[in-house]
């Protein structure tokens, strides 16, 4: 019956684990109650795609797509929507671009990019009825194959279709055909492979279970077209419903004549058989699939003999797997030239891929060969959630490869995955972001390939646990460099040597990620340290393994949680000596990492950090004694945090530190950069002079323009922290009118010179926080209105977002994709001249670059315009001492000793680095001070004691119970932007005692095999269950 | 003697430019017409009859391949990997793989011996291959290998696997540590003794070989005691009880035999 | 099983699956609000579908909305078609309901005795 409205609920696997059949049973009940049962029909479908969203119900005429459907949103549902025709808005998807709700689901950015072949009935049709296949279209290709085609013509059409097989290796499918075809024998057999392995592919058991007809349809022709009778559908266990789902639908087949005894009233038979497997991964390979199709051991065989001219029971056999099949009647129905007008290159048509790992929307999504990883993973998979950055796509399952960020504009073909060292496989994409360890992801893979080895080849079998061992290793700080080495010949091996594709395949994991992140392996095996903080043998706890100071944060946050505050600060004091400027300014990556995310959100660290240094400067808490003076001197150039923290860490090893600072006032880029409202000046002085009073001389307004002189006065050793204070310029013209000034020249006018000359007017340019800085400064000195133009996306700000929402509830205006072209103005500043942008092509960053769009230019009104689009380091200093210096003033240093080229002359922080943040400078600072110790003679290493776990006198189980964040207070807007008077407040002492307590103790979670995150993690989602 | 015919029209008997022939017969034996294909090994140029495997026509021309499962007489399978050589860049196992007109094969260069010896490598260290306590030490294909290949160290640590003896068959008893798994005791009991009580279970590393379905040997009831799986076991691993050390020494070459003789009837 | 068997099924199924097709001449909107349904708008919608289905029409969808905010006209019926003005009729019954399938939707004639306005879509 023809009613008004279908509604399709998806009864994939997915949806029906979030529990799609409860739904449709309430909607059959809703329906009853409303009298609408005979208006509105419900159907059961295959998947619909986006299975995190699940269960999904789409309904039409309008295509309205509702997910995440609970059983108790059904009668709103029904009486809202299937009775009154008002659409249930809060169960729409948004769009992340547009940050709106979008009704139709076609509209939806998931569904825009792709193009539905092999997934055309999957979500759209009731899998189980035979009817609404035909209806679609169904059988038509088959009909059209028996009765109007010859077998030759048939073939001759696959092989001009250009499609491949989409089983992993890409073997062209009219090929293969036709070498069954032109097998004498009068008994052939068909195959289609259904055992889907790879972890995270999905799409065989989605089409089997969403429109098994198409493939059964897709068998027959191959059938008709090679000479087989029989066909044999070799599917896995791990999959009922599919079999459940096949089994039905070959019966219904059978009943109206489709399979069977002369098919269309030809002289063709045919009929199809399911075999299902055991789940053996090494039984997705062809050969030892057909072994185990014969009830033989799944093992293996040496090819040739191919299974085209010997297969199962020696008769030539056609092997193809479920997706080339699906494709099959499109090509015959539509024809060659159709499907060969899609994608690119050698690849030709669709592929589908389950897109999973760190990406927001996760599920199948079908798209033309050709389309970007980019297009891929932003477009369609809405890209990287939690504000977390990209880092690569790993594609193929574990006989793929990782592909890093900088490849996002590759078109995805067979050949350009391969060249990039990954292939296109059975379609598994894993999106994965920073948080992710390659070397603990290739190890992932392995341990997979490994205990699926048949065990039959010695490469294979007796190889890959050597290699898992030696992964082990890596992980936990054991490996050797000739472990690298040994592991790189044992997989080129395996590779060359093992007999079946399993083993030829399984190192690809190792070998991609050699290729594009050796230097985390190496950091594993030279620096015990995993850059990713998940290797849990590494490091004390995520955040502290991501600080770049590595402060021991677990350590002290638990101090503060039992109310022992100057013990924190005396533990937070041995690895970084400013935690008033850091408990302000820090970037704070440990709380990207807090493993209380997974309950609710971060530990407040940073604000915990304020706190406690609050209360040792009201206390007047001082720092460590300096070491015993061991007579020798160390000249530092420049005071900001790396100078500091070197002179710091020197003088606790007994050094004579001597700063150098060309300025009148101490602090760097803190002092003449950040300003007062973010950081006040006695928070600044403070834990300047608490350094100096552990030992270290600031000398004032002392320019060196000469390392050799240093030397010559008796220093030792030199530590040139010089920062990168030079402002970019932006071509804006030959001569600049009055009123355009850099970042850095203003910032600096107001904090050292005092100045606070300022337009009405004022137009900032650039996305980090030094224009965030400059526009908040800006409106604090009187500017009447405000803008920055930032010429890419406002999500690809550098600033930090807390940052740029504070700027905007202060009334500073955005306008991003807006590139400054030139000023307007005669003598003075009259306006900016912008140029809109569009996205462009992805960029090595990950980001997409902006190109000019065809919108016209815009002037912004501006008395002033601030050029805050960069900072580089002028290098002059150690240029003038011999020291190869780089594009942008940059030096090389090594990244553990901070040295450079020449003995005895170190540098850090911003002026080997470029811009960065104030806690990366400690580190750098404190790196330098370790291997100038070394470098004097000392023996450079500063935290031999063993860390001692605190213990805490409270119920700790009564904190892993969801509890929101801490937020301390903020300066209302209206005040605070008339001062420089500081816009965050502090806890309160209870608050930050209850705010501390929700540290979920990483550090004491780890175990012999190093499950740190992974039971932390468990803690968290079981709290989370609870 | 070998008589050589070209039959590409361009000459007699006496055109043996055996680079300009397309195809060639050899006359010898009663001087049936079988067509020949000329491959070249190791940069020699080999007559080679149609069918056989690389290693056949290599081992008939004297040319050395090493082998672990490859045994004469029984299916071929490629499971050891160490009869790999170079085919256009590609490595196949020379056991399974058919020589075909204008091949060019290379079995002793570098990246073959450097696998061939990794392989050895991971074989030596997934068992427990001591030589000196083995009853067959001085009679032991995988020994002779270690020699052959110039393997004198293993770079990879020792798994030192632990598995029970099983002695509970009246004659013989298998000691799994000394096994590489080359099925060639499964496959001489189901191809050549008809038994078919050897099979393998599990996978992976776990991978063993088994008698009938996993019961001590003993008391696998499909057993005919025959023997054949001890001569042709190219280790220590099974071997006839009572021997000791050094003590053991097998006669495979017994299979090729037989089955030759069958095959005469 | 015959091709022209084949295409039988196909032809009867295609009309069930039209709605899904999105290949729509007609869109028939029926306001049901509460004032729409206390006026009729169920009956009216039933009439429509039922003389959709009897005459075969596969590229006309009926569809529901909301509240139109003139209690007084209820039921409203809206017909869309591509590239025309959208007719608007008020106080519609099941009797005129089949009348506009007839007369407007199958030939193309406004039953003007009932049209409360017509709306350029444009202007939307």
């Amino acid at each position: 019956m023809a009613g008004r409205l279908d509604v399709l609920v998806c009864s994939g696997g997915a949806c029906m684990s979030s529990h799609s059949l409860e739904v449709k049973e309430e909607l059959v009940r809703q329906l009853e109650a409303q009298r609408l049962a005979d208006e509105v029909r419900i159907v059961e479908t295959g998947c619909m795609g986006p299975c995190q969203y699940g269960p999904l119900v789409l309904v039409y005429p309008e295509g309205v797509l509702y997910k995440n459907v609970a059983v108790s949103d059904v009668a709103e549902m029904v009486a809202e929507h299937f009775l009154k025709g008002r659409v249930v808005e809060r169960l729409l998807f948004r769009s992340e671009t547009a940050d709106q709700i979008v009704r139709e689901h076609r509209s939806i950015p998931f569904f825009e990019k792709q193009m539905k072949i092999v997934l055309a009935n999957c979500g759209a049709i009731n899998p189980e009825s035979v009817e609404e296949y035909i209806g679609a279209g169904g059988y038509e290709a088959l009909g059209k194959a028996v009765t109007t085609m010859t077998p030759e013509g048939v073939v001759a059409e696959m092989k001009a279709s250009g499609l491949r097989g989409r089983g992993g290796a890409g073997f062209p499918t009219g090929t293969k055909w036709d070498f069954v075809r032109r097998e004498a024998s009068p008994k052939k057999v068909v195959v289609c492979n259904a055992d889907e392995g790879d972890p995270g592919a999905f799409m065989d058991r989605a089409v089997l279970e969403g429109d098994p007809h198409t493939v059964i349809e897709g068998m027959a022709i191959a059938a008709y077209a090679v000479g087989a009778q029989r066909g044999y559908v070799y599917v896995r266990a791990e999959y009922p419903l599919a079999i459940k789902r096949l089994r039905s639908a070959l019966e219904a087949a059978r009943k109206l004549g489709l399979l069977g005894d002369r098919i269309f009233d030809t002289a063709f038979s045919f009929d199809i058989e399911i075999r299902v497997g055991a789940g053996a991964f090494v039984c997705g390979e062809e050969t030892a699939l057909l072994a185990s199709l014969e009830g033989r051991r799944g093992v293996p065989h040496p090819r040739p003999p191919y299974p085209s001219t010997s297969g199962m029971w020696q008769l030539p056999t056609l092997l193809n797997n479920v997706e080339t099949y699906a494709n099959v009647r499109h090509i015959i129905a539509r024809g060659s030239a159709w499907f060969a007008s899609i994608g690119t290159g050698e690849s030709k048509g669709t592929k589908v891929f389950a897109l999973s790992g760190n990406v927001r929307n996760t599920g199948l999504v079908e798209v033309p060969m050709g389309t970007t990883l980019g297009e891929l993973v932003y477009d369609i998979g809405g890209g990287v959630p939690n504000g977390k950055t990209l880092k690569a796509i790993q594609t193929g399952g574990p006989s793929g490869g990782c592909i890093p960020v900088q490849y996002l504009n590759t078109p995805i073909s067979y050949e350009t995955l391969k060249e990039l060292g990954a292939i296109v496989g059975s379609g598994g994409v894993i999106v994965l972001d920073e948080d992710t360890c390659m070397v603990n992801l290739a190890r992932y893979f392995v341990e997979f390939t490994a205990s699926e080895s048949c065990g039959q080849c010695v490469p294979c079998r007796s190889g890959l646990v050597r290699m898992l061992d030696i992964l082990d290793r890596i992980t936990r700080g054991e490996g050797s460099m000739e472990d690298l080495a040994l592991l790189e010949e044992l997989a080129h091996t395996i590779k060359r040597s093992s007999l079946c594709g399993l083993g030829q395949t399984a190192p690809n994991p190792v070998l991609s990620t050699l290729k594009y992140f050796r230097g985390e392996y190496e950091a594993h095996i030279r620096h015990k340290t995993c850059p990713a903080a998940v290797c849990a043998a590494l490091f004390v706890a995520p955040c502290e393994a991501s600080c770049p100071a590595h402060v021991d944060v677990p350590a002290y946050v638990t101090h503060l949680s039992n109310g022992d505050f100057a013990k924190a600060f005396d533990v937070h004091m041995k690895t970084n000596p400013l935690p008033g400027i850091c408990g302000r300014v820090c970037y704070a990556f440990c709380e990207t990492k807090c493993q209380r995310a997974q309950i609710e959100e971060s530990v407040a660290i940073r604000d915990l950090k304020r706190f406690m240094a609050d209360y040792a400067m009201e206390h007047q808490l001082a720092g460590p004694k300096p070491g015993a003076r061991n007579g020798k001197r160390v000249a530092v150039v420049g005071s900001g945090p790396a100078g500091l923290s070197c002179g710091y860490f020197l003088a606790q090893r007994g050094y004579e530190a001597v700063l150098f600072e060309a300025l009148p006032i101490a602090g760097g880029t803190m002092a003449t950069g950040i300003p007062a409202y973010r950081l006040p000046r006695d928070i600044l002085e403070a834990d300047i002079d608490r350094i100096v009073k552990t030992g270290v001389r600031i000398e004032l307004l002392s320019p060196v323009e000469d390392l050799g002189r240093l030397f010559a006065d008796g220093y030792e050793a030199v530590f040139v922290a010089t920062g990168a204070m030079k402002g970019q310029t932006v071509a804006l013209g030959e001569t600049l009118p009055r009123g355009v000034v850099t970042g850095v020249e203003f910032l600096k006018g107001i904090h050292v010179d005092g100045a606070s000359e300022v337009g009405d007017e004022v137009v900032v340019i650039g996305g980090g926080n030094s224009a965030i800085d400059s526009a908040r400064a800006a409106l604090r000195l009187g500017a009447k209105r405000v803008t920055i133009a930032y010429r890419r996306a406002k999500a690809d700000m550098p600033a930090s977002p807390e940052e740029v929402a504070e700027a905007m509830e202060e009334g500073v205006e955005i306008l991003d994709m807006t590139s400054p072209v030139g000023v307007v103005g005669g003598e003075r500043v009259e306006g900016l001249r912008c140029a809109s942008m569009a996205a462009g092509p992805f960029d090595a960053s990950g980001r997409r670059r902006p190109v000019p769009s065809d919108r016209p230019e815009i002037v912004l009104p501006a008395s002033m315009v601030i050029v805050a689009a960069g900072q580089e380091a002028t290098g002059e200093l150690l240029r003038g001492a011999g020291i190869e210096v780089a594009k942008g003033g940059l030096v090389a240093v090594d990244p553990v000793t901070m040295g450079t080229s020449r003995p005895g002359i170190f540098a850090g922080g911003d002026a080997t680095s470029g811009p960065a943040t104030v806690v990366e400078a400690i580190g750098a600072g404190r790196r330098a001070a370790i291997a100038i110790d070394r470098f004097l003679g000392g023996p450079g290493a500063f935290e031999p004691e063993e860390r001692a776990e605190v213990a805490t006198d409270y119920d700790e189980d009564a904190y892993t119970q969801e509890q929101a964040r801490a937020v301390p207070p903020m300066a209302e807007v209206r005040t605070r932007i008339r001062s420089f008077a500081e816009v965050r407040g502090r806890f309160a002492k209870e608050q930050a005692i209850e705010e501390a307590r929700r540290c979920l103790h990483c550090d004491r979670q780890q175990t012999e095999d190093g499950a740190c995150c992974e039971s932390s993690a468990s803690l968290a989602a079981e709290a989370k269950t609870r | 003697m070998l008589r050589v015919v070209c039959v590409s029209g361009r000459g007699g008997e006496d055109a043996v430019g055996l680079g300009e022939c397309p195809v060639v017969r050899d006359l010898a034996d009663g001087g049936d017409l079988v067509d020949k294909l000329r491959v070249k090994i190791d940069g020699r140029t080999i007559l080679a009859a149609p069918g056989k495997t690389i290693l056949e026509v290599a081992e008939e021309n004297g040319i050395h391949i090493p082998t672990l499962c490859h045994l004469d007489g029984l299916r071929d399978v490629g499971a050891c990997r160490l009869c790999i050589v170079d085919l256009y860049g590609q490595l196949v196992t020379s056991c399974t793989t058919k020589v075909a007109d204008g091949m060019e094969i290379g079995t002793q260069t570098e990246t073959v011996r450097a696998y061939r010896r990794t392989i050895l490598e991971l074989l030596f260290a997934e068992g427990n291959h001591v030589c000196s306590f083995c009853v067959s030490n001085g009679g032991c294909e995988l020994q002779d290998l270690a020699c052959e290949l110039g393997m004198h160290s293993v770079r990879v640590p020792y798994t030192y696997r632990r598995e029970r003896v099983d002695a509970t068959h009246p004659r013989f008893l298998i000691d799994r540590d000394r096994c590489v798994l080359c099925g060639r005791c499964v496959r001489v009991c189901q191809e050549v003794e008809g038994a078919h009580t050897w099979g393998f279970a599990e996978r992976g590393v776990t991978a063993r070989v088994i008698t009938d379905l996993a019961v001590p040997w003993g008391t696998a009831e499909s057993c005919t005691s025959c023997g054949k799986c001890v001569e042709v076991c190219p280790t220590g691993a099974i071997a006839r009880k009572g021997a000791s050390n050094a003590e053991m020494r097998k006669h495979p070459e017994l299979v090729a035999e037989l089955t030759e003789r069958r095959a005469r009837g | 099983m015959k091709l022209e068997e084949l295409r039988k099924i196909r032809e009867r199924v295609q009309n069930d699956l039209r709605l899904r097709g999105g290949a729509t001449r007609v869109k028939i909107v029926v306001g049901m609000g509460t004032s729409g349904i206390a006026a009729g708008a169920r009956e009216v919608l039933s009439a429509f579908l039922d003389e959709i289905e009897k005459r075969k029409l596969t590229d006309v969808i009926v569809t529901q909305s909301g509240e139109k905010g003139l209690a007084s006209k209820e039921p409203i019926v809206e017909v869309i078609e591509r590239d025309r003005p959208k007719v608007v009729y008020g106080g519609m019954t099941a009797e005129k309901a089949r009348r506009v399938v007839v007369e407007h939707v199958i030939h193309g004639t406004v039953v003007e005795g009932d049209v409360l306005a017509i709306v350029d879509a444009e202007k939307e």
